[in-house]
């Protein structure tokens, strides 16, 4: 198992290499001298030099490349050219609430999608099989930001239950945090439910018709304990995977929807900084972002190892 | 029944058409049309392209113009989606944002796959280090998430909706990429492109007239669906403010505004909204439908 674990690790790297260098390259592929278009219009040869020097943009690519990885590893990501802010000081704020409300979306996706894929699964074209194709069908249409301003509508302006905008953190008030939380976490989750649904629905149907599952429930077993101990263990595999390649699609959820409930977060600061052209703001986030998502393939390919022993000796 | 008749228009038919009808794309497209799901999706589809290609002519007010009667008044004959806090009809600024953020969509993703294509034919059909090369330029891509992409690009290249058709260009780029150099490798060694090799062929006639035409089902799916993807990512992202700006209409832009009103004006966002939607709907029921016309596996009987 550790021999598994460590060439995921090893396999890892290459990947997150490769994006770093996208993302680095993002400075350099900017149209004309960054330093000149950081600095402004009538900016004097000083100032542009000294933002030169400030980007790190005297040095040889391969160098900057390298230097710009070493200040990222001692947490310097330098300063906001928009307002003079550390970096690492406006992500340290805008870092928790995004991340408050892609844990909650996703839990919520996980804890609704799995069993509606599992009670379609077990039983196709019955009640709850109609109900989940209608709900897939629903979130098709309906993207995560425009569920959120019909739910914004109609429970939070009209019936008035929820916060229309805001956020509290969970550390000073639990419940007001969770009431500012409840609507855009179901905007966010929402679509990943429905594809959390489906395919524990495809991958669960398949399973139930295995030798196995007849032998568990021909020695007598409650179909309940055939289900989750025996189907679903192994229907979970695939959707693993899913799981983690849907952590970029909530992100990029989330980022959104924040707009639409106006919460604070890496959303807001994303628009600002690329309405701002702050450079170095963007792409701090961009390689947090990255790295959370290549960090989340590694976590699955290692679930699968767990749950899979098979997959380990390849 | 339906069946029948077809068969007897195809045998009056002449040997040309007859091919033509036997072709490739003419079943899948058949297959579309008998499918209800495919029908429905051509139906939405036809509807909303010809709102938003003829918006100029079915709108009866200027999207930009402030010279309604009155702000916020709610949906009548004369303003059919009513209209918004600037006295702008409503309708008129919903089938121009539809008309701009289908045409980016469409322009960025079929300038993706023509790039994305060539890239993936060229990799499959020479193969060695060309083939490596462009891989891992195209798994670089994948590692970032698509909206997360288009982010970055419009950090490079700033707000607007022409950088947005060339971000949606970048992250169709490695999709398609992957699916035609597989598409290649299967079909360059089938016997048909051999037997057209060994009667001498050139390079560009197999791969154009022999190779692309049975790949081509697959990547049609595909398009759709990124289609799709890339009308709800101008949505996103001119949702963000980061598209065109302000009087320009777009969906998101609409969208986005609405907000701040749900109170006043309920039909600001439903209508924009019930287009998108449908937009959705169709363009994703019609990659389901091509799929199924085309792959012969999950055809329904």
């Amino acid at each position: 198992m550790l021999a598994y674990v460590l060439a995921r690790f090893l396999q890892a790297i290459p990947v997150l290499i490769l994006a770093s260098i996208a993302v680095f390259l993002m400075l350099r592929l900017v149209p004309g001298d960054p330093a000149t278009i950081i600095a402004g219009e009538g900016a004097s040869d000083a100032d542009v030099a000294r933002i030169r020097e400030q980007l790190g943009l005297t040095d040889s690519p391969p160098q900057q490349y390298i230097n710009w990885l070493g200040r990222l590893f001692r947490g310097d990501l330098g300063h906001s050219f928009a307002s003079g802010v550390p970096v690492s000081r406006v992500l340290k704020i805008a870092i928790p609430p995004t991340l408050e409300l892609t844990v909650a979306a996703y839990l919520l996706a996980v804890v609704v999608g799995i069993p509606m894929g599992v009670l379609g699964g077990i039983k196709p074209r019955s009640v709850w099989d109609w109900l989940l194709s209608g709900y897939t069908l629903v979130t098709v249409g309906i993207p995560g930001f425009i569920f959120g301003i019909i739910m914004l509508w109609v429970f939070a302006v009209r019936l008035g239950w929820f916060p229309t905008f805001g956020e509290v953190s969970f550390f000073d008030d639990p419940l007001s945090s969770l009431r500012h939380l409840a609507l855009p976490a179901i905007a966010t989750g929402a679509g990943v439910a429905a594809v959390l649904a489906r395919y524990t629905r495809t991958t669960i149907s398949e399973v139930m018709n295995n030798d196995y599952v007849r032998t568990a429930r021909a020695k007598g077993l409650p179909e309940s304990r055939v289900v989750i101990r025996h189907a679903l263990r192994n229907s979970l595999i695939p959707v693993v995977t899913v799981m983690a390649l849907q952590v970029g699609g909530l992100l990029g959820g989330a980022v959104i929807v924040e707009q639409v409930f106006t919460r604070p977060g890496l959303g807001r600061v994303m628009v600002n900084a690329i309405q701002a052209r702050d450079y170095l703001v963007v792409q701090s986030t961009l390689i947090i972002l990255v790295t959370i998502f290549i960090a989340a393939n590694l976590a699955a390919d290692i679930a699968y190892g767990f749950l899979d022993p098979r997959v380990r000796g390849r | 029944m339906r069946a029948s008749r077809v068969d007897e228009i195809t045998s009056a038919l002449s040997w040309r058409e007859r091919k033509v009808r036997e072709s490739l794309l003419f079943a899948t497209l058949d297959g579309i049309i008998r499918n209800p799901q495919g029908f429905i999706a051509l139906v939405g589809l036809l509807l909303l392209i010809v709102g938003g290609v003829g918006a100029p002519l079915i709108a009866q007010h200027d999207p930009i113009a402030q010279e309604a009667a009155g702000r916020f008044l709610s949906p009548s004959w004369d303003h059919p989606f009513g209209t918004d806090e600037l006295r702008r009809d409503l309708f008129a600024r919903t089938l121009y944002g539809l008309r701009a953020s289908f045409a980016v969509s469409m322009i960025g993703v079929v300038v993706g796959t023509v790039v994305g294509v060539t890239l993936g034919f060229l990799a499959g059909y020479v193969g060695g280090l060309v083939e490596t090369g462009a891989m891992r330029l195209v798994d670089a891509l994948l590692a970032f998430p698509g909206l997360l992409a288009a982010l970055g690009i419009l950090t490079i290249l700033g707000p607007g909706v022409e950088n947005i058709g060339i971000a949606i260009a970048f992250f169709t780029i490695p999709a398609f990429a992957r699916l035609s150099r597989a598409q290649m490798i299967s079909e360059k060694n089938k016997e048909y492109v051999l037997a057209s090799r060994a009667v001498g062929a050139s390079p560009q006639r197999m791969v154009f007239r022999h190779i692309a035409i049975n790949a081509f089902p697959p990547l049609l799916t595909q398009m759709a669906l990124l289609i799709a993807v890339a009308v709800l990512i101008t949505a996103a992202l001119s949702f963000l403010g980061l598209g065109d700006q302000p009087p320009t209409p777009s969906l998101g832009g609409l969208l986005n505004a609405s907000r701040q009103y749900l109170r006043e004006a309920w039909w600001y966002s439903v209508f924009p909204g019930a287009v998108f939607a449908l937009l959705l709907f169709s363009l994703n029921l019609l990659s389901d439908a091509i799929n199924e016309a085309s792959n012969p596996y999950i055809r329904r009987k």
